[in-house]
């Protein structure tokens, strides 16, 4: 089993590149899952019509890949719940300019 | 050691459960995929970049003859379609193959009808506006064959695209209105063309440049322009909560309806009432969108206003300003000394100020993002990637920004007061900051 705070550090590398802000802060990442070798995760987008979604779900795909003994990873987008900023972690909002 | 194995799932639309439907009850499910080439929009971004920078060169050539008095002369009619064509339109079509793919979830019915389309446009715009500038307007009817033969192909490339959409956002709303107020604009700049010619049409040549040009600056651009800006603003600037229909229908509703009222009474001579009539239905929409467009960017959670923003928000008042100078060349005589000023102020204000700003803004979104999703995309997870501003130094950019701004205004002061060192110095002012936003984009492109 690999620690899931060593997967949400891998998952940090992962950026939407338009808000400068990475997949976990940004609440994108719903579940996280692991059993023999195989890593599920279950994740969104800010925005149905967001141009950059596959790119993202592959970049948290491959992100999580470089631990050794994964075989295989799964992402899933899926919609429900709904995002909205709520979701954004302290660490995010505070990127983003929110007061505080 | 074997790599693993990476599995994407992504729901379709006939699979998306009614809770999903709910929450996101018009917007189509993405995506890159139906994404047209990278070659496609981009042709059409560089050239349309080229002809701002042209449009403004030869602006600041012509400046003195443009207080004369006269509205339609030579010069003048090569820098309108310069502007109005070889910059707006040129950038709106590029922008199209690379927005409805992704915006309403279908792949363009075809990408090589769409580039063999950018050759003939290209040398219709070069051609018409040699012809125009050179003062020959009897030999306008090959460049302007080009252009309606292009931007049939644009029209019907577009209709089988759209005759595949599934669902419907309020942008797709936008998008349609503005590709049939695109046919009519064609239409009507190709019975003015055969006029010249053949003198077959029982209206005014004034009448039909003045409905030609409204329809395409309102109904084709400017539509366009208001329901891209339903889409991309609430997603850059993570606005929430924000209904874009409560207010974004009514405001679709009277600017389709606006644009066609007036079409039809600058066409028809209906006189100032209606044209009054029609400013009110205008004014009213562009009063919605402004207080929509405020909404948006007061619930929104990216605090910061981006270089995209500023484009917008200059462009907003762009907007205002010229419907207010529309409302005042309506109150104005046609025979008042200020009238053709006022029209010229009116013109550069909605072409230059409002889609020119707003045009610009968006393709230091676009442009970045394409070059980011063909180069650094298979690289995130694995390595370091640049973001998308990155890609282009911000504070040139900003400085092309704010000389666009300025040249804009002193051009517009220097035409209202009649006096011509700033109407020059502002269109060259414009023309460096046009030629600075160029560079840096063209740059990302080529870098």
């Amino acid at each position: 089993m690999i620690d899931n705070d060593a997967l949400l550090t891998a998952l940090k590398t992962v950026y939407d590149p338009e808000l400068g802000l990475n997949v976990v802060d940004l609440g994108l990442i719903y579940g996280l899952d692991q059993q023999d070798g195989t890593i599920e995760i279950n994740m969104t987008m800010t925005t149905p019509g967001c141009p950059l979604h596959e790119s993202m779900l592959q970049g948290v795909g491959d992100a999580v890949s470089i631990f050794p003994g994964v075989k295989r990873v799964e992402v899933r987008l899926v919609w429900e719940p709904q995002w909205t900023p709520d979701r954004i972690t302290e660490e995010g909002r505070q990127a983003l300019g929110w007061p505080a | 050691m074997t790599q693993p194995t990476v599995v994407i799932t992504t729901p379709s639309v006939a699979a998306l459960q009614p809770a999903a439907m709910a929450a996101a009850p018009f917007a189509p499910l993405l995506t890159t995929s139906r994404a047209a080439s990278l070659s496609l929009p981009l042709r059409y971004m560089v050239a349309g970049l080229a002809f701002a920078v042209l449009a403004f060169g030869f602006a600041t050539a012509y400046a003195p003859s443009f207080l004369d008095g006269a509205i339609l002369t030579p010069h003048l009619l090569a820098v309108t379609h310069l502007t109005a064509l070889g910059w707006l339109t040129m950038i709106a079509m590029g922008a199209m193959y690379q927005f409805v793919p992704v915006v309403l979830d279908v792949g363009i019915f075809s990408e090589r009808l769409g580039k063999l389309q950018f050759y003939l446009y290209l040398a219709g715009v070069a051609g018409l506006a040699y012809e125009m500038g050179t003062g020959r307007m009897q030999t306008v009817a090959w460049p302007a064959g080009l252009l309606v033969l292009a931007i049939g192909i644009f029209l019907y490339n577009m209709v089988r695209t759209l005759t595949r959409v599934e669902r419907w956002p309020l942008t797709g709303w936008f998008v349609m209105a503005a590709l049939t107020s695109l046919g009519l604009v064609v239409t009507a700049g190709l019975a003015l063309a055969l006029n010249l010619i053949l003198g077959f049409l029982p209206l005014s040549q004034l009448a039909l440049v003045e409905a030609h040009a409204h329809l395409a600056a309102l109904g084709w651009l400017g539509l366009l322009v208001v329901g891209v800006s339903y889409k991309l603003t609430p997603m850059f600037a993570l606005s929430h909560p924000f209904d874009e229909w409560r207010l974004g229908k009514p405001t679709f509703i009277l600017l389709t309806m606006g644009a066609a009222a007036l079409f039809a009474s600058l066409l028809l001579r209906l006189g100032g009432s209606a044209l009054l009539a029609c400013w009110f239905v205008l004014a009213a929409g562009v009063g919605l969108y402004v207080w929509d467009y405020a909404t948006m960017l007061r619930v929104r959670r990216r605090r910061p206003i981006d270089l995209t923003q500023q484009h917008n928000i200059a462009g907003l008042c762009g907007l205002v300003l010229a419907t207010l100078l529309g409302l005042a060349l309506i109150l104005t005589s046609p025979d008042a000394a200020v009238h053709p000023r006022l029209q010229l102020a009116y013109a550069v204000m909605a072409l230059a100020g409002w889609l020119g700003l707003t045009t610009l803004g968006q393709l230091y979104k676009i442009v970045p993002f394409l070059v980011w999703t063909h180069r650094f995309a298979p690289r995130m997870g694995k390595q370091k990637v640049p973001l998308l501003n990155d890609l282009y130094p911000r504070r040139l950019a900003s400085a092309g920004f704010v000389g666009l701004l300025l040249g804009l205004l002193a051009a517009v002061i220097g035409i209202l007061a009649g006096a011509q060192p700033p109407l020059q110095a502002g269109f060259a002012l414009c023309a460096a900051g046009t030629a600075i936003a160029a560079t840096n984009l063209i740059r990302v492109v080529f870098q």
